[in-house]
């Protein structure tokens, strides 16, 4: 149904943007392309990634929280 | 319509009671479209999903131990994926009103761990910090409730302990030092400056007065000129008067000097000459008639030595002939006196001078001395010498000598 898919989304395979850089054991922030809008998303990631660097989300937790991995250059 | 329902954009819309719903949740939720809601078998109800805030001021504790009063704001909303939706449905949807305080005070107490886990400085300075430590403390706990934090911005740090002042006190300290060094640098170079711009002043207010100084002289210069031109164009023409006065006068003088010469030396010249030459031809004459007489005494003792040598020899011969010659040489003399003097008594001008003279003279008395050679020749037979008729001792010599300067010239004449 169209109001599932509304609101139902994954977020995996999405780029999006580093806006709080991501430290190693905590959680930094990606903004996400969603939606036809732009969301922040908590992110993890192996590596720490510093701000303004584009992520690839590989994976998502929980519903605000995804695994960004750097995108290849 | 009564039964359709269109949410706005910034609302979620929750029909309770419908068969129809996604996945495990027990509501549907719609969102960017309406849907017909069944009376009385469908209930809906909407959730706002806009931004809020909340504002929070707390003391905390920085991980140094300071206490700080920290006032932040946190904006939030409720997430627009299915499951904040649904968790903050079930939590919110009729306590709306007071979500903004109820987060609040959550964000209160994050605030003290997040200002707990930093340093003053970190605070201040590293924004990039506070967010990490803002998603770390809170995010898992917003999750729960369906919120999603764009921003917690630490607005004011009330440092009640001083310490944040005394941070910045070196700082402060240097910037004043600084400030202060540029202003003395400044100053300096002010002042500077304006020692070079008074120097430059004074050279070129120096330079002026000399320039001025110089044109002044100048002009007093041509004034002075200009004041000696009249008196020297008169003195010059006075000059020119008295320069042509004085040739004037020096004409005048040779004027003078000519007429002089014409009037006066001329005529006296004239008159010098004609006396000279007359004296001259006055002394020539006396001189002429000295020498004539002189001749004239000459021939006569000459005549009269050769009479009386002729007389002499007729007188020692007892010659007849010679006594009558005697006579005749007696008279000799005279005869020749009286042809000299009628010479010299003659007021003849003579052309061809002394010689003309003695050419005369010496014709004379060549004449005279024919007729005694004549008369000598009749009488050489006796021999001897006729006595002096006047005896004078000296004379024969002088007659001889005069014979032979006769003989001389007139063998030359």
């Amino acid at each position: 149904m169209s109001a599932t898919d509304d609101t139902d989304f994954s977020p995996i395979g999405v780029i999006g943007r580093v806006t709080v850089s991501i430290p190693t054991d905590g959680p930094g922030e990606v903004l996400l392309p969603v939606r036809g809008g732009s969301e922040a998303f908590a992110a993890w990631s192996r590596e720490p990634i510093s701000r303004h660097t584009q992520v690839i989300v590989v994976d998502h937790t929980s519903a605000r929280s995804v695994i960004v991995a750097p995108l290849p250059a | 319509m009564l039964f359709w329902h269109v949410p706005a954009p910034n609302e979620a819309l929750l029909i309770s009671g419908s068969k129809r719903r996604t996945g495990d949740a027990q509501f549907r939720i719609v969102t960017g479209h309406g849907c017909w809601v069944m009376p009385v078998k469908q209930k809906a109800s909407v959730l706002a999903l806009s931004l809020r805030e909340a504002e929070i001021s707390e003391d905390c504790v920085t991980q140094q131990g300071i206490r700080i009063g920290v006032r932040a704001v946190a904006v939030f909303k409720v997430g627009d994926d299915q499951t904040s939706i649904a968790n903050a449905a079930r939590r919110f949807l009729d306590e709306q009103a007071t979500m903004e305080e109820l987060v609040g005070r959550i964000f209160a107490g994050h605030l003290r761990s997040i200002v707990g886990g930093l340093t003053v400085e970190q605070i201040i300075r590293e924004r990039d910090r506070v967010a990490q430590e803002v998603k770390e403390g809170s995010h898992s706990e917003m999750e729960k409730l369906g919120i999603v934090v764009d921003a917690l911005q630490i607005q004011e740090i009330a440092d009640t302990s001083g310490y944040i002042t005394n941070l910045a006190a070196p700082h402060a300290a240097a910037v004043a030092s600084a400030a202060r060094i540029a202003q003395a640098k400044a100053d300096q170079e002010a002042t500077e400056r304006e020692q070079q711009a008074a120097a430059l002043k004074a050279e070129y207010e120096r330079d002026t007065a000399i320039k001025r100084a110089g044109f002044l002289a100048e002009t007093e210069q041509y004034n002075a000129r200009a004041a000696q031109a009249g008196p020297l164009s008169q003195a010059r023409a006075s000059q020119e008067v008295i320069e042509e006065q004085t040739s004037l006068a020096q004409r005048q003088a040779s004027l003078a000097a000519q007429r002089l010469e014409a009037e006066v030396r001329r005529p006296a010249d004239a008159e010098a000459y004609r006396l000279r030459t007359l004296a001259e031809a006055q002394r020539d004459q006396v001189r002429f008639e000295a020498d004539a007489r002189a001749y004239t005494e000459r021939a006569v003792a000459q005549a009269r030595a050769d009479a009386n040598t002729a007389l002499a020899g007729s007188l020692r011969d007892g010659n007849q002939e010679l006594i009558a010659a005697n006579r005749t040489i007696e008279n000799l003399p005279a005869l020749a006196k009286a042809a000299a003097e009628g010479l010299s008594g003659s007021r003849l001008t003579v052309l061809n001078g002394t010689d003309g003279v003695n050419e005369i003279a010496s014709g004379i008395v060549g004449q005279g001395l024919a007729i005694l050679d004549s008369l000598k020749a009749g009488t050489t037979t006796s021999g001897s010498t006729p006595p002096l008729a006047d005896g004078a001792g000296p004379l024969p010599q002088k007659v001889t000598n005069l014979k032979r300067d006769d003989a001389g010239s007139s063998g030359s004449s």
